[in-house]
């Protein structure tokens, strides 16, 4: 309803509101895609919303306005990355070298940052889409613009390397 | 492998829920709203020019399916035609021009989705 007020009239109360409803998932993925760097995050959602409504009339409503929304700031990150260079991409052998020190997790606290390290940076983003964010394997194959099972690879090793790393760091599951 | 997999689900599952917080949103949406562009003015604007040059291209169009029939064809008058077609052309031109940018516009923003 608001995305169609927004559409067909340009209401940007109506974005407003949209804006308060997605703007907490959206920081939330820009800051664990940063490693906490805040003010990025903030600068990349800022034009993730205004991208999304200067893109409104393209939405044609086949998925969710979340999941097109999650798209733009997918994106967004990854031509800042290309462009700018601001994140502190590890590169593939520093990762590989920090998952192969199984023993040498010191914090004794599992940190979500930290954690979000030991990824490959498409693992970070599909895990992150997952658990942190509730998207089913379609929705992250439509943002991330891989076949289905191409997001199910990076699921699976990211749950991989971060149930080691987890464990490692001395966390425990609660439940059964 | 299976029960390890499952295990790992659960884990990873506890931990980001855990993870999972709400951010305020402190300003944010009002930042977001200074900064968003008048999408509807320009709009209105490629559509104005478009019927514009439509109207013109309609009213000039007319005017010479009139024309050859009360000109007496000789040298000098051949040449202002040409030219006055040459404008009429121009003149044609412009709502598909417009129109072009317009959509070549929407179809490079589009995200097909």
């Amino acid at each position: 309803m608001l995305v169609a007020r927004v559409t067909l009239s340009g209401d940007k109360k109506a974005f407003d509101q949209l804006t308060r409803k997605y703007q907490s998932s959206i920081r939330r993925f820009f800051l664990n895609l940063t490693m906490g760097d805040g003010q990025l995050s903030d600068d990349l959602a800022q034009e993730t919303f205004i991208r999304a409504y200067m893109n409104l009339n393209s939405f044609q409503g086949i998925s969710g306005f979340s999941t097109w929304l999650f798209r733009i700031a997918y994106n967004i990150f990854y031509d800042s990355v290309r462009s700018r260079k601001v994140t502190q991409e590890i590169n593939e052998s520093e990762i590989n070298l920090l998952y192969q020190q199984e023993h040498g997790y010191s914090s004794e606290k599992a940190d979500i940052q930290e954690a979000m390290k030991i990824l490959r940076p498409e693992e970070r983003t599909a895990v992150l889409l997952f658990y942190m964010e509730d998207k089913t394997h379609p929705e992250i194959a439509k943002i991330m613009q891989c076949p289905l099972g191409t997001v199910k690879t990076y699921i699976l090793k990211g749950k991989e390397k971060m149930g080691k790393y987890l464990k490692n760091a001395g966390y425990e599951y609660a439940g059964r | 492998m299976q029960v390890m997999n499952t295990q790992d689900d659960k884990i990873l599952k506890q931990f980001f829920q855990e993870n999972k917080k709400e951010i305020p949103d402190t300003f944010f949406s009002r930042k977001v709203m200074q900064k968003i562009p008048e999408r509807r003015k320009y709009e209105w604007l490629i559509i104005l020019l478009a019927g514009l040059g439509s109207l013109i291209s309609f009213v000039f169009g007319k005017f010479e399916i009139i024309r050859p029939n009360i000109t007496i064809p000789d040298i000098t008058i051949t040449v202002e035609r040409g030219i006055f077609i040459y404008i009429l052309a121009g003149i044609i031109l412009i709502p598909f021009i417009t129109l072009f940018f317009y959509f070549f516009k929407t179809d490079k923003k589009r995200l097909n989705f």
